[in-house]
C-alpha cells in the first residue's frame, strides 16, 4: 500500500470545532425581542472567544506533546563488546554467557543474525551489525574454535579464511530513564516493514489516509455497535486519536476528554504530515508493562517480546505485536498466550483479507508458536552500581534531563564475563565465611572493584553482596579506613632514595613511642603483639610489621608519605599525623583500585575509567575518554615495591592466597585490617588486571575478620574464576638482580642458607657478603 | 604552530608512515629535520620501516595499519580508538605505546605524548630502534614545550642507543 502524505491543510478543526459549540438551533422566544437578542449575540460571541482560545490552548498542548516528547529517549548504557582473535583467553562457556546476554538463540545452523549453533569446542556465529563509536561493525557469520581455555581458531564460517578480529554487538547493560519511565527504542518509518504499518492500518485504521484525524463513520459504527451491545465493545478512533490518546496517558472516558481529543486529533492532521503521525504513532503506542517501565512503541517492544530489532519479525510477529495494541495486558503474550494466539491469528486472516498476505502464508503463519522469548529482557539494569559510576561520571558532563531523553548512547568498559565473576565471588564466599559464624548471618557487606591494569579500564564493580539491586554502593560510597593498604606508599617513599633504602635494607621493629602534636604520646604495636627485631625491608612490608614501618615513615616524614599517596592518584586531603601511616586515611574501594592502578602500570598514573565513548543518538561522537597515562614514579623503583607485594603474596600476610589460585601466577597484593577488624581489605594485581575487595559491615561493627580471612578469599575467589595473565613480564631495564641474606641483608650467594634473589636499582646492591650457612652451591658441589 | 610542525616531522621521520593533518591556514607540516618551515609542504609517506616485532599478533597488526591510515587522513579520534582497541589485546606492546605517543604528538598533546613514548619504552628492553624513536618522540614533546634541556638529553639518549647498534 502506497504511503499518501496527506494532502489536506485546511483549517477544518478550528471552523468544526466552532461549529459545534455554535447553539445555532435554538429559537428565539417570545417578545423579550431585542435586549434578549443582544445578550444571546455578547452571549455567542463570548463563547466564540473562549472557544477560540480553548482550541488555542489545546493546539499548543498537542503541538508541544508532538514536538517535544516524541524524541525523549532514555540513555542507552552498553558493555565493551566482545573482541574474538585467536589466542585470546575465554572459554567456549564464556562465549555462550555472552551471547545468552545479547540474546543469540541457539540454533542448529547459525545463518540469521543474532543465532548460534555449538557443537562441543566449536561455536558459529551469525553476528548482528553494529555501529560503534569508531566505526561499523559489520554482520558475519564466524567459526570459532576454542582449545586450552582459549579462542585456538577463528574463521569466517562460509569460506573457511581465518579472521584476524572480529567483535559483537555490545551488551546492553542499562538505560537511564525519565522521570516517568517510559521506555522506547525509536524507529524511522523508512525502517518498518512495510507488512507491519500496512497491518497496523488494515485493523486499526482503514481509513487512515483519508481522514481528517476523526472519522465520524468509524464513530458512528461504534456508537451503534455499543448500543447493541449495550457496553463499550468497539472503539471508533483512529490512529490520529490514539496517538493523541497515548500523549496524555489517561484512560479516561468521559465525554470531555473524547471532545479533546478529537479536537487534537484535528489540530494534529492540520499542522503534520500522515507519515509523520504514522511514525510518531509507531513510537508512542502503549505495548506493554514491565514493572514500572513501560513499553512503548514497536521499536522497543520488538525487542521486549522478541529479543529481536522490527525490521528482522516475521508475518506472525508483526500480527501479534499489532493485535495487541487493543489490550497490551489483556493480550499480554507471556501471560495470556492463549487469547494472544486468538488476537494474532484474527489479525492474519485481517491482514489475508485485505490482500497483505497471501492466505496460505497467512494459515501457514497462523501455524507457528508465539515465538516469544520466555523472559523479557530486563529494563532494569542488570549492574546498577556500575551504571551508578558511570552516570557519576557522565554528571559532571550532561544535564540529567539530556541523559534521560537525548537518546545517548553509552560506550562503556564493564566486562559481563569478569563482573559474574565478581558477584559469584562475592557471594559465595560471604557465605561460606559466615557458614562458620552465626552472629555475622547475613551481616556482612563486601565491595569489589577490577581495573585492566594498563588502561585504568573500570571492568567490574561490585557494590554490595545483592549485586542486582541499586542501593548503597560500597564501592564508590563505603569510605572506610584503609588500614594497612597504606603501607606500600610508605615503603614507596623509601625506595625512591635508593642511597639510604633498597629492599634489603634492615628496619628496626623494636619499640616505639612518638609524641603527638597534642602531646599525647603514640605507641603502635603489631597486629601479633610482638616486635620482631632488624627486619629487612621487603619482609617488614611482607608481613606488614606496624611498629617498623611506623618508625620507617617517621623517618621519612608523614608529609612525604602524602605526597606519595598523593603521587599514587589519592585525590583527597589528608592530614600527615603519624596515625596516617598504620591507615587512617578513609577511601572508598573505588579510590585505592586508583592507588594501585598506578602501582600495578608501573608508576604511570592512568585516571580509572568506566566510559569509552558517548554519541548522540544520530552516532555522531559527543565526547570520547580517550587513555592518558602520566609518569609519576620511575618504572624501577615501581618494581622493587612491586617484588616486596609478591613477597606478601608468597611469604607474607597473603600466604593463604596460594591455596586458592596458582602460585605461577606471582601475584602481588597487600592484605589490609582496621581497628577491631571492621575492615578487611585486599589490593593484589597480576600482569592484566587489578582487583580491591573489602568486607565489612554497614554498622561499621567489628567482622572478626582479618585482611587475609576476609577480603582476600573474594579477590582469590576472582582470581581463580578469571585466570588473568601472571605477573613475571622481565624486569624494566636498569634492574639488577642480586642474592641476598634476608636475615643480615648483605650480598649473599645462589645455595647459601636462606638466600633470596632480590632486585636492586645499579650500585644500590649490598656490597659485603654475608657468611654462607650452608655453603654455596659450589662449595657443596666440591664436598 | 611552526615549532609544533617542525617537531612533529622530527618524530615522523623515525616512526613511518604518519601524516599530520593539514591546517587551513597554517603551512603544512614538513617531513625532513633538514628542509626548512617554509618550503613545500609535501609530506612523504615513507614505507613503514621496521615494522610491528614478530610478536604482533594480526589482529594487532591490523589495527596499528588502520590505525595510521586514519592518522594520516587526519582522524586523530578514530586513530586513537584503533589504537586502545590494540592496547586491550596486547596491553604489552610497546609498538601500539609507541603509536599512542606518535598520535599525541600529531594532535599536539605533547604531554601525553611525552608520557605515553616512556610508557612504550618502558616495555622496550631489547629493541633499541624503538627506544630511539621514542626518545625522540620525547625530545620533540619537551621542546615543544619549552624544555630545551630535557630534549637535549632525550636526544642524548637517542643518540647513545643508536650509537650502540
Amino acid at each position: 500500500m502506497a504511503r499518501k502524505p496527506s494532502s489536506s491543510r485546511r483549517p477544518a478543526a478550528a471552523r468544526k470545532t466552532r461549529a459545534k459549540r455554535k447553539p445555532g438551533k435554538r429559537k428565539t422566544r417570545g417578545r423579550g425581542g431585542r435586549a434578549l437578542r443582544r445578550l444571546f449575540a455578547y452571549g455567542l460571541l463570548g463563547l466564540l472567544v473562549v472557544g477560540a482560545g480553548y482550541v488555542a490552548y489545546l493546539d499548543f498542548e498537542i503541538r508541544g506533546q508532538f514536538e517535544g516528547r516524541r524524541w525523549e529517549l532514555p540513555a542507552r548504557v552498553y558493555a565493551r563488546p566482545l573482541e574474538l582473535y585467536a589466542g585470546r583467553q575465554l572459554t567456549a562457556d564464556d562465549l555462550q554467557y555472552e551471547l545468552k546476554l545479547l540474546g543469540y538463540r541457539p540454533v542448529r545452523r547459525a545463518q540469521q543474525g543474532g543465532t548460534f549453533a555449538r557443537d562441543g569446542q566449536t561455536l558459529e556465529l551469525a553476528t548482528r551489525a553494529f555501529q560503534f563509536w569508531d566505526g561499523p561493525e559489520q554482520a558475519r557469520r564466524l567459526r570459532v574454535g576454542f582449545s586450552g581455555g582459549q579462542v585456538a581458531s577463528l574463521a569466517d564460517a562460509q569460506s573457511g579464511r581465518d579472521v584476524a578480529l572480529a567483535r559483537l554487538d555490545p551488551v546492553l547493560v542499562g538505560s537511564i530513564y525519565p522521570a516517568h519511565n517510559e521506555d522506547r527504542i525509536l524507529v524511522r518509518l523508512e525502517d518498518v516493514p512495510e507488512t507491519l504499518t500496512d497491518a497496523l492500518i488494515a485493523v486499526e485504521d482503514r481509513q487512515f489516509y483519508d481522514h481528517h484525524g476523526i472519522a465520524p463513520s468509524a464513530v458512528a459504527r461504534a456508537v451503534w455497535a455499543n448500543l447493541r451491545a449495550g457496553r463499550t465493545v468497539q472503539g471508533g478512533s483512529t490512529i490520529t486519536q490514539q496517538l493523541v490518546k497515548n500523549f496524555f496517558l489517561t484512560s479516561e472516558r468521559t465525554l470531555r476528554r473524547k471532545l479533546n481529543e478529537a479536537v487534537m486529533a484535528l489540530l494534529l492532521e492540520w499542522h503534520y504530515d500522515k507519515n509523520a503521525i504514522l511514525e510518531a504513532y509507531l513510537n508512542e503506542v502503549y505495548l506493554g508493562q514491565d514493572g514500572r517501565r513501560s513499553i512503548n512503541g514497536f521499536g522497543l517492544a520488538s525487542q521486549f517480546y522478541f529479543q529481536r530489532p522490527l525490521s528482522q519479525l516475521r508475518a506472525h510477529e508483526v500480527a501479534l505485536l499489532v493485535g495487541m495494541i487493543k489490550g497490551p495486558s489483556y493480550y499480554d503474550p507471556r501471560r495470556h498466550p492463549e487469547r494472544a494466539r486468538q488476537r494474532r491469528d484474527l489479525v492474519l486472516s485481517v491482514m489475508a483479507e485485505q490482500g497483505l498476505v497471501e492466505a496460505p502464508a497467512a494459515a501457514a503463519a497462523q501455524r507457528q508458536a508465539l515465538g516469544v522469548s520466555t523472559t523479557p529482557p530486563s529494563g532494569a539494569t542488570l549492574y546498577p552500581n556500575f551504571v551508578d559510576l558511570v552516570r557519576r561520571q557522565l554528571r559532571s558532563e550532561y544535564r540529567d534531563e539530556d541523559l534521560s531523553s537525548e537518546g545517548l548512547q553509552i560506550f562503556t568498559t564493564l566486562d559481563p564475563l569478569m563482573q559474574r565473576q565478581a558477584e559469584e565471588a562475592v557471594e559465595r564466599q560471604l557465605r561460606a565465611i559466615e557458614a562458620g559464624r552465626t552472629e555475622q548471618k547475613g551481616q556482612l557487606q563486601s565491595a569489589v572493584v577490577a581495573v585492566r591494569t594498563g588502561s585504568g579500564e573500570v571492568v567490574a564493580l561490585v557494590g554490595g553482596r545483592d549485586g542486582r539491586y541499586a542501593g548503597f554502593n560500597r564501592a564508590l560510597d563505603a569510605v572506610r579506613p584503609i588500614g594497612s593498604l597504606v603501607k606500600p606508599a610508605v615503603y614507596l617513599t623509601a625506595l625512591q632514595r635508593p642511597q639510604h633504602y633498597t629492599l634489603a635494607t634492615l628496619l628496626d621493629d623494636g619499640p616505639l613511642a612518638v609524641r603527638n602534636h597534642d602531646g599525647s604520646l603514640w605507641e603502635p604495636g603489631n597486629y601479633d603483639h610482638r616486635f620482631h627485631g632488624r627486619v629487612p625491608l621487603a619482609l617488614a612490608l611482607a608481613h606488614s610489621y606496624n611498629v617498623s614501618t611506623a618508625r620507617l615513615g617517621m623517618e621519612l616524614g608523614v608529609e612525604q608519605v602524602v605526597k606519595t599517596l598523593e603521587g599514587l592518584g589519592m585525590d583527597r586531603s589528608v592530614k600527615p599525623y603519624p596515625s596516617v601511616l598504620l591507615g587512617s586515611v578513609n577511601l572508598s574501594p573505588l579510590e585505592v583500585a586508583q592507588l594501585y592502578q598506578t602501582v600495578a602500570a608501573g608508576g604511570f598514573r592512568t585516571p580509572l575509567r568506566s566510559i569509552r565513548a558517548v554519541l548522540d543518538a544520530e552516532g555522531q561522537a559527543l565526547s570520547s575518554y580517550p587513555l592518558t597515562v602520566q609518569r609519576a614514579f620511575d618504572e624501577t623503583t615501581i618494581h622493587l615495591l612491586t617484588r616486596a607485594l609478591q613477597l606478601a603474596v608468597s611469604d607474607g600476610t597473603g600466604a593463604g592466597l596460594y591455596a586458592m589460585v596458582s602460585p605461577s601466577l606471582r601475584v602481588a597484593g597487600k592484605t589490609g585490617t582496621t581497628d577491631d577488624t571492621r575492615d578487611s581489605w585486599f589490593a593484589g594485581f597480576t600482569e592484566d588486571y587489578l582487583a580491591v575487595a573489602w568486607i565489612g559491615r554497614d554498622d561499621n561493627r567489628p567482622t572478626g575478620l582479618s585482611g587475609s580471612t576476609g577480603a582476600l578469599r573474594v579477590w582469590g575467589a576472582l582470581a581463580a574464576a578469571v585466570q588473568p595473565t601472571p605477573l613475571d613480564a622481565p624486569p624494566p631495564g636498569g634492574i639488577e638482580s642480586v642474592w641476598v641474606d634476608p636475615a643480615t641483608g648483605l650480598r649473599s650467594e645462589e645455595g647459601c642458607e636462606g638466600a633470596v634473589r632480590w632486585p636492586f636499582l645499579p650500585g644500590s646492591a649490598p656490597a659485603a657478603g654475608a657468611e654462607c650457612r650452608g655453603g654455596s652451591w659450589l662449595q657443596r658441589l666440591l664436598r | 604552530m611552526r615549532v609544533l610542525a617542525l617537531l612533529l616531522s622530527t618524530s615522523l621521520l623515525g616512526a613511518c608512515a604518519v601524516q599530520t593533518p593539514q591546517p587551513r591556514s597554517e603551512p603544512p607540516p614538513v617531513v625532513d629535520r633538514s628542509t626548512t618551515v617554509d618550503e613545500a609542504p609535501t609530506v612523504t609517506a615513507r614505507a613503514p620501516a621496521r615494522t610491528a616485532p614478530a610478536e604482533t599478533a594480526p589482529a594487532v597488526q591490523g589495527l596499528l595499519a588502520e590505525a595510521m591510515g586514519a592518522a594520516r587522513d587526519g582522524d586523530l579520534r578514530q586513530a586513537l580508538a584503533l589504537l586502545e582497541r590494540a592496547q586491550r589485546i596486547e596491553p604489552r606492546n610497546p609498538l601500539v605505546w609507541n603509536r599512542l605517543a606518535l598520535v599525541r604528538l600529531q594532535e599536539g598533546d605533547l604531554a601525553q605524548a611525552e608520557s605515553l613514548a616512556l610508557r612504550s619504552n618502558s616495555y622496550a628492553a631489547g629493541q633499541p630502534d624503538l627506544q630511539v624513536r621514542n626518545w625522540r618522540i620525547i625530545a620533540d614533546a619537551r621542546r615543544g614545550r619549552g624544555d630545551d634541556a630535557g630534549a637535549r638529553q632525550a636526544e642524548g639518549e637517542a643518540r647513545s642507543l643508536s650509537a650502540d647498534r
